[in-house]
């Protein structure tokens, strides 16, 4: 139905309409260009039949971290397209490359307090846990809860292997 | 930099003044110019360096009197010609800047970071020829310097040299992957100074990705040049090398196909070589993810080709596959389209029933395409009203993998009514439809989608003010959610209520200290500008219009600039395949959908001022003197020309006096940029040149090139886009379509043009005129003239409303209503309307009440509600009173 693959160039435009249809944090188009030309790897869009543009994660590389982790810059499904599970698929995605190509140890990324459906998602399906707090991150003044994304480790057979049979 | 004709004394001031320069400290840079100045007045390169800081505190002017002072002072100073080049650089103009550093160059040939600089603007200018030029200079100087090696490759790429840059990049890839004694590797350096294993593992990494990038962008150069064979073994060879496993194999999998496809090599050979090999790799893809259609498309075609089969669906290669997957919902997707009668039915049936009983609301959405086959929709119907019997009956599961405890779940019937609905509303039936929702709703009043699902229907049904209701129904449902906030937003702009758009649009946008829309121009909220310039075109503001398309022109212009910073960033992060392709991108940038929609936009707009200002004109030439003629625009042309004098000094000051405010906070509803414009027709055929370029297939473009072209009164562009406009429609076949009828009275406007403009042709040059002659000729049914033309039509097409509606359409435009009044009488004709067993669609008969109202005829009463027995729910059909008591219960309501 829906089908989860990496961003080309030209999905950036319907990218930046998704966000700003979506979530209250956007980026103007020269920060998706960045991402893409930085790490292509990791960016990725789910597509429907008609071969429209219903989400993407956006994700990149923590540059000059002491341990290697990627993090996910913005993440938006759109919302008749709930139910089908495209949020942690593209997650997966992001994950799986940030390990492989990047040798990502963790992901991090922040989300609202108040936005307890995303949280979910990222604690009981990602296996994602709350890091910590920072106060007054976002531009209307709400806390956000750091939140981090340990990545078991993995023997380089092993993770292309979970490449092939994902 | 060091100046050559200053004592030691003044030289380390000069020196000085770069340093303060570099570190931002131009109070301090400024000083020390000044003080060499003092002594040295024309001291070219003080002048010009001042120049530079003069610039960097926003005094452009200044900056540039100052810069060509220095070089008229020193013309052979590369000082001066660098500094010259960063102002315009500065400036973004990038032709100029590339001058200037050719110059420089001349008197300093060998300065790399001149060079370096150039080589940006000329990618940036797709100066193609010059860019390889300094790229070449640049490995040659300096070698030992990856980026010099990457960049020269690329240059090559881009210009077409493709054997140049394989040698390139092999002589490059040769000095890879022997990091730990290569002095250059940057990996290796980390690792002797830290020590640290994490930290050299990271570096191993980076380096591991950039290999394994540059070697992919080698096998991207192989696939452009048609090397299949070559781009296979060379892939093969660095298997090893390559981490992006998935990119190997995307890529492996399209070579194989290519090559199969080309049958460049026997196929005795092929088997030799690639047994069966394009088969594996496209199933290790789709191992990876079964739900990619385009492996399933290649896997398709490479089946077709095997079989030797033609058709462009292949039922069987898509059955193949499901044994192999059968969780890919993909390819059951795919089959669905190709199934047709039982096999259909068994299909679909098994494929919606998980959706259906977990309620995926996009499951309907999905379907879209089958709705093309009247058979398939059908059937649809069957297996939804069956599922819905049963689900009412609570029933046992029709399809056992959907459920396992054999129970439908509790809102299975909600789900049901609601994929009911979106199928009713696909088929038109907006009766059926409502009734569904509104049983779906009354079943669960808190569906956010059920309320968004009838807003959808009302806006099918033409209904805009009940399709905001129920929107904003469903935003109240969920506060936080922006989408639903969106939709409302659209709605209430489709309905030309910007003010209530404004107010939902600054629930999300707001933020302290910036002007509202400054922030969202800021943000690039493009599809929300569109619909503010659309509105405000509907509603007349011209100038609003204008500055709220300008806007989104202006996105465009910066997307195009942001390449600039990843000229040299990518050859630094190796992301070459990712670079070119952008490139690529920015190159077809303005036939994005949203620029299209812009230039169509900014071209009505142009056109209607250009009518405004003729009727203006004209006015005045009748007030101040009745007896000239009409053609005498001397009158006009002073008016211009002061209006010329004026916006000269308003744009003068402006730029001077912005600083640092926002471009939507300065002038905010576009009056002085709307009076800016000097020539609309002019700048109505710079958007048309580039709508031409990349939407020419679009007939929407053809009638408005031959609008200007008319209103600019030029007789072989307008032939030129009516020819291309018949071959648009003769392309669709169909001839009953409102494109058809269009076309037409386009004509019939064409021959009224050539009726009044004859004289144009006598001064075409004799080479095309019997080209010309012969054309319109034919355009004109056998070189008719209007009033016979429209004779001619009359007889043949008088009993279609789309074409009486579009031909009214045109004489109300050409001031001739009056003399062709039998037009207007069949339009007011109650048999007329009912003379027709097809009812017309309601787009056209909505164009039909507008043109009554327009013309304040009072049958238009009578004919609203003759039409509001087809098309109940459209807004256009019910009376004025209505809907303005409607909207304002709306913002009643919505006051709370």
């Amino acid at each position: 139905m829906v089908n989860i693959r990496r961003a080309t160039p030209e999905d950036l435009f319907s990218m930046q309409t998704c966000n700003l249809l979506c979530l209250p944090e956007n980026y103007q188009f020269k920060y998706y260009l960045y991402h893409l030309l930085s790490w292509p790897q990791l960016l990725f869009v789910a597509e429907n039949f008609d071969k429209k543009i219903v989400g993407y994660v956006l994700a990149k590389m923590e540059e000059d971290a002491a341990e290697p982790h990627g993090h996910i810059t913005s993440l938006a499904v759109l919302r008749h397209y709930r139910k089908l599970g495209i949020a942690k698929k593209l997650m997966e995605a992001a994950h799986r490359e940030m390990q492989v190509l990047f040798g990502a140890v963790y992901c991090s990324l922040h989300v609202r307090v108040t936005n307890v459906a995303a949280q979910h998602l990222y604690m009981e399906s990602l296996n994602y846990q709350i890091h910590g707090v920072e106060a007054k991150y976002y531009a209307d003044g709400e806390d956000a809860y750091d939140m981090r994304c340990m990545f078991k480790e993995r023997t380089g057979k092993k993770v292309a292997k979970s490449v092939v049979s994902s | 930099m060091v100046s050559s004709s200053l004592p030691s004394k003044e030289n380390s001031v000069f020196k000085n003044i770069l340093k303060y320069y570099e570190t931002k400290q131009y109070k301090k840079a400024l000083k020390s110019a000044d003080s060499i100045l003092k002594k040295f007045p024309n001291h070219g390169e003080t002048l010009a360096l001042k120049g530079l800081v003069v610039a960097a505190l926003n005094r452009k002017q200044e900056a540039y009197d100052l810069v060509r002072q220095g070089l008229k002072n020193d013309l052979k100073s590369h000082i001066c010609w660098h500094v010259y080049g960063l102002l315009y650089r500065g400036d973004q103009d990038y032709k100029e800047a590339a001058k200037a550093y050719l110059q420089a160059l001349k008197f300093d040939p060998e300065n790399i970071q001149i060079l370096r600089d150039l080589a940006l603007l000329q990618i940036q200018t797709r100066d193609y020829d010059g860019l390889l030029v300094t790229r070449r200079k640049l490995v040659t100087i300096k070698p030992g310097i990856k980026n010099h090696w990457l960049g020269f490759a690329v240059a090559c790429h881009l210009k077409g040299e493709m054997d140049i840059a394989l040698k390139v990049l092999e002589s490059f890839e040769s000095t890879l992957g022997k990091s730990s004694d290569a002095p250059n590797s940057a990996a290796s350096e980390k690792k002797k100074e830290k020590g640290a294993s994490q930290e050299a593992k990271v570096a191993e990494l980076e380096e591991k990705y950039e290999t394994s990038e540059t070697l992919l962008y080698h096998a991207m150069i192989l696939q452009e040049m048609g090397s299949w064979q070559t781009a296979l073994t060379y892939l093969e060879e660095n298997k090893g090398r390559i981490v992006d496993s998935l990119s190997y194999l995307e890529f492996r999998a399209n070579l194989l196909v290519q090559l199969l496809c080309s049958q460049s090599i026997s196929s005795e050979e092929l088997d030799r070589l690639y047994a069966g090999e394009p088969e594996t790799c496209i199933l290790q893809l789709l191992d990876m993810n079964p739900d990619n259609v385009e492996y399933i498309q290649l896997y398709e075609t490479v089946y077709r080709f095997r079989k030797n089969i033609h058709s462009s669906n292949c039922l069987e290669a898509l059955n193949e596959l499901e044994q192999r997957y059968p969780y890919s919902s993909s390819l059951k997707r795919l089959i669905l389209q190709v199934a047709t009668e039982d096999e259909f039915f068994r299909r679909f049936k098994s494929y919606v029933c998980p959706f259906l009983y977990r309620g995926v609301p996009s499951l309907m959405t999905d379907c879209k395409s089958l709705y093309l086959d009247n058979s398939k929709v059908d059937i649809i119907e069957r297996v939804l009203s069956e599922f819905y019997e049963k689900s009412l009956n609570k029933e046992t599961t029709m399809d056992q993998n959907s459920t396992e405890d054999g129970d439908i779940p509790p809102d299975a019937t909600l789900w049901c009514l609601y994929f009911m609905a979106q199928h009713f509303d696909m088929k038109g039936d907006t009766e059926q439809a409502l009734s569904c929702i509104r049983r779906a709703i009354d079943h669960t009043p808190t569906l956010v989608e059920a309320y968004s699902l009838q807003s959808k229907i009302f806006k099918h049904a033409g209904g805009m003010l009940q399709s905001l209701a129920s929107a904003n129904e469903a935003r109240k449902l969920d506060l936080a959610d922006r989408y639903l906030n969106c939709q409302c937003i659209k709605l209430a702009l489709r309905l030309d209520m910007i003010s209530l758009a404004e107010t939902w649009m600054s629930l999300f946008t707001k933020e302290e200290g910036v002007k509202e829309s400054q922030n969202i121009y800021d943000l690039q909220v493009i599809w929300y500008e569109l619909e503010c310039a659309e509105s405000h075109f509907r509603l007349g503001e011209l100038p609003q219009a204008l500055k709220k398309w300008k806007a989104v022109e202006r996105h465009f212009q910066d997307i195009y600039e942001d390449q600039f910073d990843f000229h040299s960033y990518c050859l630094r992060k190796t992301t070459l395949r990712a670079y070119v392709r952008v490139l690529r991108l920015e190159d077809k940038l303005l036939g994005q959908k949203y620029y299209i929609r812009t230039a169509k936009g900014l071209v009505k707009l142009f056109l209607k001022m250009s009518e405004l200002q003729q009727r203006k004109s004209e006015e005045n030439v009748t007030l101040e003197n009745l007896s000239l003629s009409p053609k005498n625009n001397s009158n006009s042309d002073k008016n211009n020309k002061s209006h010329k004098d004026m916006n000269n000094n308003r744009t003068n000051s402006q730029s001077s006096g912005v600083g640092g405010s926002g471009w939507m906070e300065v002038d905010p509803n576009g009056e002085s940029l709307y009076e800016s414009i000097q020539d609309p027709l002019g700048e109505a055929s710079k958007y048309i040149h580039t709508l031409e370029r990349y939407a020419g297939e679009d007939i929407q473009v053809q009638i408005l090139a031959l609008d200007v072209a008319m209103k600019r009164e030029k007789l072989v562009l307008s032939l030129k886009a009516i020819v291309r406009m018949s071959r648009l429609v003769v392309h669709k076949e169909e001839n009953n379509s409102e494109d058809f009828y269009l076309f037409l009275v386009k004509k019939l406007q064409f021959a009224h043009f050539l009726g009044q403009h004859s004289h144009n042709m006598e001064q075409l040059p004799l080479s095309i005129t019997s080209y010309v002659k012969e054309e319109c000729h034919r355009i004109c049914e056998g070189g008719k003239t209007f009033e016979s033309l429209l004779m001619h039509y009359w007889d043949l097409y008088r009993d279609t409303l789309a074409f009486l509606v579009y031909l009214a359409e045109l004489l109300e435009q050409l001031d001739i209503l009056s003399k062709y009044s039998f037009v207007l009488e069949s339009l007011v004709n109650r048999k007329q309307m009912t003379s027709n067993n097809i009812i017309p669609q309601r787009k056209i008969c909505e164009r039909h009440v507008l043109l009554l109202e327009r013309l304040g005829i009072s049958f238009v009463e009578e004919l609203r509600s003759f039409y509001r027995n087809w098309y109940p729910y459209s807004d256009c059909f019910q009376s004025p009173q209505e809907i303005q008591s409607t909207k304002h219960m709306l913002l009643e309501e919505l006051k709370k």
